[in-house]
């Protein structure tokens, strides 16, 4: 009792929100995320400008600096069904989305005071691989490490994906990566001191048809052979897991148990916070603008904030890594494209795996505050770094999500947003030292996947950076596209 | 408990928890559901405290209802029917009395869910398995998809939302000019902030619905029931997506233009127990008045700092109501009718629906009103979020309400988008209509 309240439809109060401004989080997306403040039934239509009153009074934030969060579509909530009535012409590519981007030059966030003059190890891109890294590097005591963020932490598609985490991949490396991830999911609290929330609720993979079925059926064989329990279901079985679903057309099931989802957003201020502490300098809304380059290496790193000089640089950018590349004179084959999520209003508990029907890309899962959490690819997405959202990817996902479970027709969609994969041509990651540029480390390429692979890929990133062999950094090099050897994932969802 | 003002011959009934609401024509179920002497509806998401309506403009959640199996459904929006079947959400074993309103005891400083527990070995998990079983609002719908919707597909020289005094202005000015235009508004009427006639100074009610009889007469498009849900730019840009009450229907609506009049919200202002039932938002309580003939109280206690205060007392003390006082944070408000107190709130007090308000009296003392109904005029903040959309650029000006359109003689710094009215900074309702008009004037003029 005796509370005062800012955002009742998810019972923040006044406190919550200095109790956020006080564990150093001062600008409204990133109090957003912490508190969850407008991201409830109203989305925050009766409480923004009462929280940017507060942050004014209680943080001595400058009007400036008060710029809103984005407002994602719908203004109301709406169901399914309506969107799901909407035509979609399968011919056509998926237009621009809204809102458009706000400008990240001169940023009203970017802090006055210049960037450190220099470091041991500049990380670009503070997402969740570069923050792992960082995190990881701090424990074996390298701690003269800035990591640059051209936004607020969360921004990129590690706080935009859908959260699941899975061990049902059809190459070896990843189904181990993915295991060390939830491994470290599970005592990711104790280590951090944040909640993220991991819940094994598992994957379930529907197969629409006879092809889907056998690779359900390799990959399974792979996984048992690795020590993952995946099993094969029948249609029948796979509604004893989910009573919901509309299993017509679909031919087999398969179902992990140990998979599960979970918040991405505290996985990075945990491991911010944990970096940070052990003298890690985390620079968020910085941009870098370019390299100083001399005897083929990088010599610093040039940011709308200052120059940083250093002996090793890691582009941890993700969907924008080419773009950092190009700067240092270094081509990746990477090429961002857009992937529309939504998440509807939070319902009681009754779905406990992430359901994913091959072939058409639609994901969804609940979240354990009760929404319904999903997001479903477009074949025609056009390469771009495009971040808005589309009516047709709402239409698209609703008429997929009723067909395979029709009971959530009434069930509203909330707000739909969208991040960028990272797609490599092999939809494997690039990784270790570049061609031609000796202390330029590549962590990208991780195709949609970057969040559940970043935990391990971050203590195994910073073991080979401190020496320790390591055959994935060479197997995974960008050398291997002119050298022609390739392993494909061909289990990429979403 | 008689909360309707005027006795109504045409009745029909709906059921709340298996207890018969009457109801009349025009009623939300809110309305009749105040009406009946009900204020709590659910309890709320985290700490399951008790929660009526607020708002009364669909634009918060304290109102949710379950309604014919399906969850989640703003009362203060949905129109009252025969027949319907309204159940309370998220309350064990009711609204009234909820066993887990013990987790707002537990945890009255509130709770910090990212470290709460955090890894402390067993006592995480078995919390972990507790939050996900009490997460969420309602239970799944209790029926499969109905059928589609039917769907609308058309084009327009200009699209305005929001049929306030800037709508209708600015609306009424395109179409006398021969101008292509759709004015777009959510409620069943016209009229905006008019609805809830408190402002001293014209327009009024009446010249609203003048005007969109007018605008109608040249040859306007006007849809109502229509919540625009977003502004995308799928193939063109400017695509409205507008969804539509009687019938039920989707309109996609591609406009040349945009002009955005939708007008602000009405803000939380933060006290202690401000989301206890019977405490509301000014504008949205002076509305329901107005169109429902229902005031939930009979004692109250108004908080505002503008003439719009004196304007609801009078309201208020017209339907039969004692105003026990309006406490003014400004202090600036001079009344000889009401007893005024320079103050602002501090704590409502009551177990289920506020019996009492605390006032800290800028001269100091602190001093409790005994009431049954407070109602809150903050100052309203821009409704920013589909012209942020559209592309239009959003300051920030505390003196204006909080977030809004910065736009100069009603241009946005998107292309093709303009706006007037309160959604730029909030100012009177003749303001409104007079910035409302001269962009129509200057759009009309505009060869495109």
């Amino acid at each position: 009792m005796g509370k005062s309240l800012v955002c009742t439809c998810e019972d923040v109060t006044v406190d919550d929100i200095q109790h956020a401004i006080d564990k150093g989080f001062k600008d409204v997306e990133s109090v957003k995320r912490y508190t969850g403040f407008g991201t409830g039934m109203c989305q925050g239509k009766s409480c923004q400008s009462a929280v940017a009153r507060l942050l004014e009074e209680k943080a001595q934030l400058k009007s400036e600096r008060l710029s809103p969060f984005t407002p994602r579509p719908p203004f109301q909530p709406t169901s399914l069904r309506t969107y799901a009535s909407i035509p979609v012409d399968p011919a056509t590519a998926p237009g621009p989305g809204v809102p458009p981007a706000l400008n990240l030059a001169n940023h009203p966030q970017m802090q006055a005071e210049p960037v450190p003059e220099k470091a041991e190890v500049v990380i670009i891109g503070g997402g969740i691989l570069g923050l792992a890294l960082a995190y990881n590097l701090s424990l074996r005591g390298v701690t003269d490490v800035v990591v640059l963020e051209q936004s607020y932490l969360c921004a990129g598609a590690s706080g935009r994906n859908g959260g699941g985490v899975r061990m049902q991949w059809s190459t070896r490396s990843n189904v181990e990566l993915a295991r060390r991830s939830i491994d470290i999911c599970k005592t990711f609290a104790r280590d951090l001191g944040i909640n993220v929330w991991f819940r094994a609720g598992g994957y379930l993979f529907l197969a629409p048809d006879a092809e889907h079925a056998r690779r359900l059926e390799r990959n399974a064989a792979l996984h048992n052979s690795l020590g993952v329990p995946t099993e094969i279901l029948s249609p029948d079985g796979a509604r004893g897991v989910v009573p919901e679903l509309d299993t017509k057309g679909i031919v087999a099931a398969a179902f992990n148990p140990q998979d599960g989802v979970l918040f991405p957003w505290p996985f990075l201020w945990g491991y911010a916070n944990g970096a940070s502490q052990r003298g890690v300098k985390i620079e968020t809304f910085t941009r870098v603008t370019g390299f100083e380059m001399a005897q083929g290496k990088i010599a610093a790193v040039k940011t709308d904030r200052g120059t940083i000089r250093c002996q090793r640089v890691v582009n941890a950018a993700g969907a924008w890594s080419p773009q950092v590349a190009k700067l240092a004179g270094v081509t990746l084959p990477n090429e961002p494209h857009r992937h529309e999520i939504l998440v509807t209003e939070p319902m009681k508990p009754f779905l406990g795996p992430l359901v994913s029907v091959l072939g058409s890309g639609l994901y969804f899962s609940q979240s354990n505050r009760g929404e319904i959490v999903g997001g479903m690819g477009d074949p025609n997405e056009p390469a771009g770094l495009e971040m808005g959202s589309t009516l047709r990817f709402l239409a698209r996902f609703s008429k997929a999500i009723l067909k395979a479970m029709p009971v959530l027709g009434e069930v509203k969609v909330l707000r739909q947003w969208a991040g960028c994969y990272d797609v490599t041509p092999d939809n494997q990651p690039i990784l270790g030292d570049t061609p031609g540029v000796s202390n330029f480390v590549q962590l990208n390429g991780f195709v949609g996947h970057g969040f559940m692979m970043g935990p391990a890929m971050g203590e195994r990133a910073a073991a080979w950076m401190c020496g320790q062999s390591d055959e994935m950094f060479s197997r995974f090099n960008l050398s291997r596209f002119a050298e022609g050897r390739s392993e494909r994932e061909d289990f990429i969802i979403g | 408990m008689n909360r309707r003002l005027a006795a109504q011959a045409e009745l029909f009934t709906f059921s709340y928890n298996g207890q018969p609401i009457t109801a009349v024509p025009g009623d939300t179920l809110a309305s009749a559901l105040l009406a009946n002497g009900v204020d709590i509806f659910s309890r709320s998401i985290k700490y399951h405290r008790p929660r009526g309506a607020w708002c009364l403009a669909g634009r918060c959640s304290h109102c949710l209802v379950r309604v014919d199996g399906v969850p989640d459904l703003q009362a203060c929006t949905t129109p009252a029917a025969a027949g319907l079947n309204v159940t309370a959400q998220n309350s064990y074993p009711s609204a009234k009395h909820d066993v887990l309103a013990a987790i707002d005891w537990m945890f009255p400083k509130g709770l910090d869910h990212h470290a709460m527990f955090a890894g402390v070995p067993v006592v995480e998990d078995a919390v972990a398995k507790v939050a996900r079983h009490i997460a969420g609002i309602g239970p799944l719908p209790d029926a499969a998809r109905g059928p589609d919707v039917p769907v609308e597909q058309r084009r327009t020289e200009f699209a305005v939302v929001g049929a306030g005094p800037a709508g209708l202005a600015c609306a009424l000015e395109l179409a006398k000019a021969g101008r292509k235009v759709e004015l777009v508004d959510e409620r069943p009427r016209v009229g905006g902030r008019l609805l809830s006639a408190l402002d001293e100074v014209p327009p009024d009610l009446a010249w609203a619905e003048q005007t969109a009889t007018e605008f109608t007469s040249a040859g306007g498009q006007l849809s109502l029931q229509s919540t625009v849900l977003a502004i995308y730019k799928d193939e063109q840009p400017r695509l409205l997506a507008i969804r539509q009450r009687g019938p039920d229907r989707l309109s996609l609506l591609t406009a040349q233009k945009l002009v955005f009049c939708n007008g602000a919200i009405e803000p939380l202002e933060p006290f202690e127990n401000n989301d206890l039932p019977g405490v509301y938002a000014g504008r949205g309580l002076a509305r329901m008045l107005k169109l429902q003939q229902v005031l939930p109280g009979q004692q109250a206690v108004i908080v505002g700092s503008t003439s719009e205060a004196l304007a609801l007392a009078r309201q208020f003390a017209a339907a039969g109501a004692e105003v026990a006082a309006i406490v003014d944070p400004s202090g600036a408000l001079r009344s000889t009718e009401f007893r005024l107190i320079a103050g602002k709130p501090s704590r409502a007090h009551g177990r289920s629906a506020v019996k009492a308000l605390d006032v800290l009296a800028q001269t100091g003392g602190e001093e409790r009103i005994g009431c049954d109904l407070v109602a809150v005029l903050g100052m309203p903040s821009a409704a920013i979020e589909l012209p942020r959309q559209a592309g239009a650029f959003i300051g920030y000006l505390r003196e204006a309400g909080g977030y809004r359109v910065e736009a100069v003689e009603g241009k946005t710094t998107a292309e093709g988008v303009f706006a007037a009215g309160d959604v730029t900074g909030v100012g009177s309702a003749a303001q409104a209509r007079q910035q409302g008009q001269a962009l129509g004037r200057a759009l009309a003029a505009l060869a495109f």
